[in-house]
């Protein structure tokens, strides 16, 4: 029999990307890449204003101009009611708000809100198009700040919004969604306890996941009714239902393919496109490809939340965190949903505070709605939670490290939820980097600094699918449900292989399209790989099963006697009688093609803990502030690497989407709410010269349950750098910045305001 | 409608002759013009390098270079990186390194370093980094794709 999944121990081998062939030739398939006869190219009609009502709207001279061939506005749309969950993930939406947010009805709530669409002959004239259309507006005042969006007065933008709490609705409406609390003990005689008390509140600007792949998606409405989609999104089956439910379709119409996915991050969990592009293809009779320019995915798609978050923290001299007391004011951008209820767990979730308060506020504001970004809500929770445990740390002479070690969470510790940590190597980390050599290495700079944060992330578990075939060659075919973000086809065939006995080279992999594999959930939360080896590992199991009872007969035994193990199949007390896998899959697809199984895995399988750490070390320049970095250490647990150099390429990218977080990326508005910085110029994101090398250290605490004890990988490295270069620049030239990004001109200012003996802290 | 422009130039290696509108942009007319989709657009301002060709030895950002521009001249682009049957070094580290994760940005740091190791065989990290600061990449965080520009450097 096949071993336990314990007991299968993988090599961990740096295999070569399955996709990296055709991504190295440029042959590989992205959204912008699908072409199809007659395909029309359409353009969006975006709101100017951030906050307008709708007088009306005419189309006849674009729907004139020729080339023309379909005008589409928010009244070829059904109207949805239903609150209930659009299943876009992380970030999650309900279906009546999916629906206004792809196409305005009457009213526009940002800057790029869609309002009508052309399809045409090409994008140009699209383009000339919707110019033509004529569109009164009713200019009302907006907000783009949640604080402000908070506050008596405020413009409301929806107003059938009532908070929602747990004590029930609000009476009125307001701009707060949602209010969460959690917390345990009395904080309040935790900080009568505590010897210092440190209180400082922190402020993050809107940012953006920053793919380097617009979305593009295209769609074809056939006569009979049927429709196909062809989109870069990171779940085929879930941008499915949104289409059938927000269009009033039967799923089982729609066939969604997906292409190579060019960067998505959380935010190409949702759909965003193809609503429009199926009915311009349903009123064209052709089918219709739009794909964004760069200025409307800054603009217009789901950037990551901004918020701003006061944290106090209690302490005894000793060392002990006493209290712990919070408060999270996320924006959601025109409709609710931030990521707040996991931002505050995420916050103080290392830690284990004898008492804490955590409140967390949902609130909309006159900017493009949020979207999951990588750790959606951890990485600006860290940020302010891991500069004030620093502070304290500090302010009790105690080493950063051996300060949040006296405070850790363990194995079987409760988080701020009530859950138990399943297996947790969070104290384990912090001992490897008090241990490495970067910890203690003598700075290099003259304004030089070093610091440290960590991050932690719940990981996610879902369903994913797969179906092995056994091919009349003995190989494996190998087809997934699920969208591939990070190298995720390369571990399946991995696991598959070395599962089976094969080399990797005989497994065959695809991805399946939503007719032809059972439904995986959308690739997100750091979930694909731990769910979809159970189910690898279960179907595996089902074809050895399949084999031993077409192969019995030539070992000379009945089939409970033909034993797996290694990757030979042998019969029990029989010596030398034994076939390869390859040998023995060939012999029994001979005479028949059937040898076939699909499998998904548990979805109450229990997601792995993530949690990760950095150690930075910066320059400061004295007269222009600019923060250099100048070493870099990220530590990961991943449980299981199942290939290393994918591990790796994970923790890397994601510390430097944090360090871009940390040091320049931000949205920047005007008064009226129009973004000033739409161009990849204007917001900019690290390139390789900005950087150091980001020395990787993967550490293995295996995860509890679930095969090979693999932990998602990919959400957990964005979280800890802002954290660790705030204390880092703390530590460099002593100025707590208490606002990202940590920009020169932001780091001048405070370091001007320290040197006058400013008490006010950094900020603009 | 605007009269289109006759073009005749070399596309990696051989010969093209095409009509293309005086506005078209030579990414545009790469796509969807002659067909060639290994050229991507990330931003179509000059800012992200995914449409990165060489154009008579010099790399430019094609989405700011129109495509009756090139009459006369000779483009190369990923799909004349490789040899039949045989990778470009370039190309083979690439693989073997792991530098790179999504594949979007990966056509343009190829040109992009290719033209580097042309002029200089043996670039230090510095300049590497420099070199490739034209190129955005998302998704690697940049260290595997100076490694493996490194690598290729070495196997020349």
């Amino acid at each position: 029999m096949v071993g336990t999944a314990e007991q299968i121990n993988l090599s961990g081998e740096r295999l070569a990307k399955v996709d990296a062939l055709p991504k190295v030739t440029g042959s590989a398939e992205f959204g912008a890449d699908i072409d199809l006869p007659g395909l029309l190219q359409a353009k969006i009609l975006r709101s100017p204003h951030a906050h307008a009502n709708i007088k009306f709207i005419d189309t006849s001279a674009a729907e004139a101009l020729p080339g023309v061939e379909a005008v589409v506005t928010g009244a070829d749309f059904p109207t949805i009611e239903a609150g209930g969950s659009a299943g876009t993930g992380e970030v999650d939406i309900s279906l009546r708000y999916l629906s206004e947010l792809v196409i305005a009805r009457r009213k526009v709530l940002f800057q790029g809100h869609p309002v009508a669409a052309v399809a045409a002959r090409t994008a140009d004239i699209a383009e000339e198009a919707t110019n033509l259309i004529k569109i009164e507006y009713e200019v009302l005042t907006s907000v783009q700040d949640p604080v402000e969006a908070m506050a008596p007065g405020a413009p409301l933008l929806h107003h059938d919004m009532l908070t929602k709490s747990i004590g029930g609705e609000a009476d009125a409406p307001s701009n707060v969604a949602l209010h969460v609390e959690l917390g345990r003990g009395d904080v309040d005689a935790g900080f009568a306890a505590s010897d210092h008390i440190v209180e400082q509140t922190y402020k993050t600007s809107i940012v953006h996941q920053g793919y380097i792949e617009p979305e593009a998606e295209t769609a074809w409405y056939h006569s009979d009714g049927t429709i196909e989609v062809w989109a870069n999104t990171q779940g085929i089956f879930d941008h499915r239902t949104q289409l059938s439910n927000i269009l009033e379709l039967e799923p089982g119409n729609i066939l969604v393919r997906g292409t190579e996915v060019g960067g998505a991050f959380g935010a190409k969990a949702q759909t965003r496109i193809s609503p429009l592009c199926i009915l311009l293809s349903k009123g064209s009779g052709k089918p219709v490809q739009i794909v964004l320019s760069r200025t409307e995915v800054l603009t217009a798609t789901g950037p990551g939340a901004a918020a701003t978050v006061t944290v106090k923290i209690g302490a005894t001299n000793d060392g002990k965190m006493k209290a712990v007391q919070a408060r999270f004011v996320y924006g959601a951008g025109a409709f609710p949903g931030a990521p707040v209820a996991i931002g505050c767990l995420c916050s103080f979730a290392p830690y284990q505070p004898e008492a804490a308060r955590i409140d967390g506020y949902d609130v909309v504001t006159n900017t493009p709605r949020v979207a999951a970004y990588r750790a959606p809500g951890a990485t600006v929770a860290s940020y302010a939670a891991e500069s004030a445990v620093d502070e304290m740390a500090q302010k009790l002479g105690m080493d950063p490290i051996d300060f949040r070690l006296a405070n850790i969470s363990k194995t079987g510790d409760q988080n701020m939820n009530d859950m138990e940590f399943t297996a947790i190597g969070i104290e384990e980390m912090l001992l490897a980097a008090k241990a490495h050599p970067h910890y203690t290495a003598p700075l290099k700079g003259k304004n030089a600094g070093r610091g440290i944060g960590i991050g932690w992330w719940p990981n996610g578990i879902g369903v994913s699918s797969c179906r092995m075939i056994v091919n009349q060659d003995g190989t494996i075919s190998l087809i997934v449900g699920t969208m591939d973000l990070s190298s995720t086809r390369t571990g399946f065939v991995q696991l598959a292989a070395e599962t089976l006995g094969l080399n990797p080279s005989e497994v065959q992999i695809t991805t399946g399209d939503t007719s032809s594999i059972p439904y995986s959930g959308t690739a997100g939360g750091s979930r694909v790989t731990r769910s979809m080896a159970s189910a690898i590992y279960d179907a595996s199991q089902n074809i050895v099963d399949q084999i031993k009872e077409r192969i019995a007969s030539k070992l000379g035994v009945t089939p409970e006697f033909v034993e797996f193990s290694d990757g030979e199949f042998a019969a029990r007390d029989v010596p030398d009688n034994s076939m390869s896998f390859r040998d023995a899959a060939r012999e029994a697809a001979s005479g028949s093609n059937d040898i076939v199984a699909s499998a998904s895995n548990d979805p109450n399988m229990r997601a792995a803990n993530g949690y990760a750490l950095n150690i930075a070390d910066v320059d400061v320049d004295p007269d222009t502030g600019k923060p250099t970095l100048t070493r870099f250490t990220a530590f990961q647990d991943v449980g299981k690497a199942v290939n290393p150099d994918a591990v790796e390429g994970q923790i890397q990218g994601g510390a430097v989407q944090g360090i871009g977080w940390a040091l320049n990326e931000e949205y920047v508005y005007d008064d009226t709410g129009v973004l000033q910085n739409a161009s990849l110029l204007d917001y900019r994101m690290p390139t390789a010269l900005d950087l150091p090398r980001i020395d990787c250290v993967i550490l293995e605490t295996p995860a509890d349950e679930g095969p090979y004890g693999v932990r998602g990988v990919g959400e957990p490295p964005i979280i800890p750098p802002a954290g660790a270069i705030a204390n880092a620049i703390h530590n460099a030239v002593g100025t707590r910045m208490t606002q990202l990004p940590m920009s020169p001109e932001r780091v001048f200012w405070a370091m001007r305001d320290a040197a006058n003996g400013s008490s006010e802290a950094a900020g603009d | 409608m605007v009269e289109k422009i006759r073009v005749r130039a070399t596309l990696n290696g051989e010969p093209v002759d095409f009509l293309v509108a005086p506005y078209v942009s030579l990414l545009d007319t790469l796509r969807d013009e002659l067909g060639l989709t290994g050229t991507k657009e990330g931003c179509n301002d000059g800012n992200c390098g995914a449409c990165t060709v060489n154009l008579d030895g010099r790399i430019v950002d094609s989405c700011c270079v129109l495509g009756a521009e090139i009459d006369g001249s000779a483009v190369e682009t990923i799909e004349g990186m490789a040899e039949p049957g045989k990778l470009h070094p370039l190309q083979q580290a690439f693989l073997e390194e792991a530098a790179l994760q999504c594949g979007i940005c990966t056509p343009g740091f190829l040109i992009s370093a290719k033209a580097l190791l042309d002029k200089e065989p043996h670039p230090s990290e510095d300049r590497i980094r420099f070199w490739l600061a034209g190129n955005l990449c998302r998704c690697t965080g940049y260290d595997k794709i100076v490694k493996a520009v490194q690598k290729a450097a070495e196997s020349a």
